[in-house]
């Protein structure tokens, strides 16, 4: 029981690291743009807590068949994962920006369409999810893999961790969704206060993309 | 003749002398990589002051901050099984402890200090 408090404690302390300050910023901004849904908001979040608790419970599942090789893979994903996650993000918010136009089917708007496009946005939190958790930084490889060796790659102490370093972000993605929601129905414009707080999640990307691009090359 | 032997003598416990002191040195690492970050410089600076501060009477405790992506050091990933920005003591006979409670305490100035502190006198004595 300890073992397992610990392991979502550790995911917290990771979370509030000034380390992963930069990805947490942009998980926010994603998860909490639709300000008009509060639910959207809540489990477009448990998909992205969920979507790093995958990631870590992939990898350790995996590495505790060859612990010796751990050194390696940390190695490795410290190193190259920013020259996957910078360029990417900074496509996902030119996208968002419209700058870059998906050559998606055209569609008008209907509701289905609307519901498709809502889907869509939560496969993309737990994309990201899954994404963010493998940028492994300094902070998240100390505790994630001290865990994995402690625990012998006991699944729910992975799990755990991954929740943990999850909940933070969903908490005050949450609170802010809902403080911009109320603003927004006060000044009875939900559908502008949206547009600009998807504007907004893609500035972030873009600048998060370029910070990351900037660490690795400068 | 006798001078001979005396020069032989002086010459061969200098040179012992000169070993064992090399044998009792113990390297207090930090390994980091190209890329710093805010909490891996404070524990830097921590580790390098800790030793400063307490063993700067003993020439045998050195520290050195260690770019573990220059291709020169990449081999001490698997000498330390290092997976994140480490603290490892080592000494010239193979042994090493790597003070993996740095990440633990490294919101806590003292606490880390004298974890270093302790591990280093842990780490002495035990080649005693």
């Amino acid at each position: 029981m300890i073992a397992l408090l610990s392991a979502v404690w550790l995911g917290i302390l990771t979370s509030i690291s000034p380390c992963p300050l930069a990805s947490n910023i942009a998980a926010v901004s994603f998860i909490g743009r639709k300000i008009a849904k509060p639910y959207y908001v809540l489990l477009s979040g448990l998909l992205y807590t969920a979507g790093r608790s995958l990631f870590y419970t992939v990898l350790g599942v995996a590495l505790s068949f060859s612990m010796q090789s751990i050194p390696a893979v940390s190695d490795w994903l410290q190193s190259n994962m920013a020259y996957v996650a910078g360029p990417l993000l900074i496509v996902l918010g030119f996208i968002m920006l419209d700058i870059f136009k998906l050559n998606l089917p055209k569609f008008s708007l209907s509701e289905r369409t609307q519901g498709k496009m809502d889907r869509l946005g939560l496969l993309g939190a737990l994309i990201l999810g899954f994404l963010f958790a493998a940028m492994l930084c300094p902070v998240s490889a100390a505790f994630f893999f001290s865990n994995l060796i402690q625990s012998e790659g006991n699944v729910l102490v992975l799990a755990l961790y991954g929740i943990g370093t999850g909940l933070p972000v969903v908490a005050f993605a949450v609170v802010l969704a809902f403080c911009a929601g109320k603003l927004s129905s006060v000044y009875n414009a939900t559908k502008t206060f949206e547009k600009y707080a998807r504007r907004i999640t893609a500035i972030i990307f873009i600048i998060v993309g370029f910070y990351y691009i900037g660490r690795v090359f400068v | 003749m006798l001078k001979k032997i005396l020069i032989v003598a002086v010459a061969f416990f200098g040179l012992m002398g000169a070993a064992k002191a090399e044998t009792d040195k113990i390297m207090v690492y930090y390994f980091h990589s190209n890329v710093r970050c805010v909490t891996c410089n404070k524990m830097e600076a921590f580790t390098k002051e800790a030793v400063e501060a307490n063993f700067k009477d003993n020439k045998n405790i050195v520290f050195k901050a260690v770019n573990t992506d220059e291709p020169a050091n990449k081999h001490f990933l698997k000498d330390y099984s290092l997976y994140t920005k480490s603290v490892v003591l080592a000494d010239e006979q193979g042994n090493w402890k790597n003070l993996d409670k740095i990440w633990s305490l490294v919101r806590n100035e003292a606490d880390f200090k004298a974890y270093i502190v302790d591990g280093i006198n842990d780490f002495t004595k035990a080649k005693k």
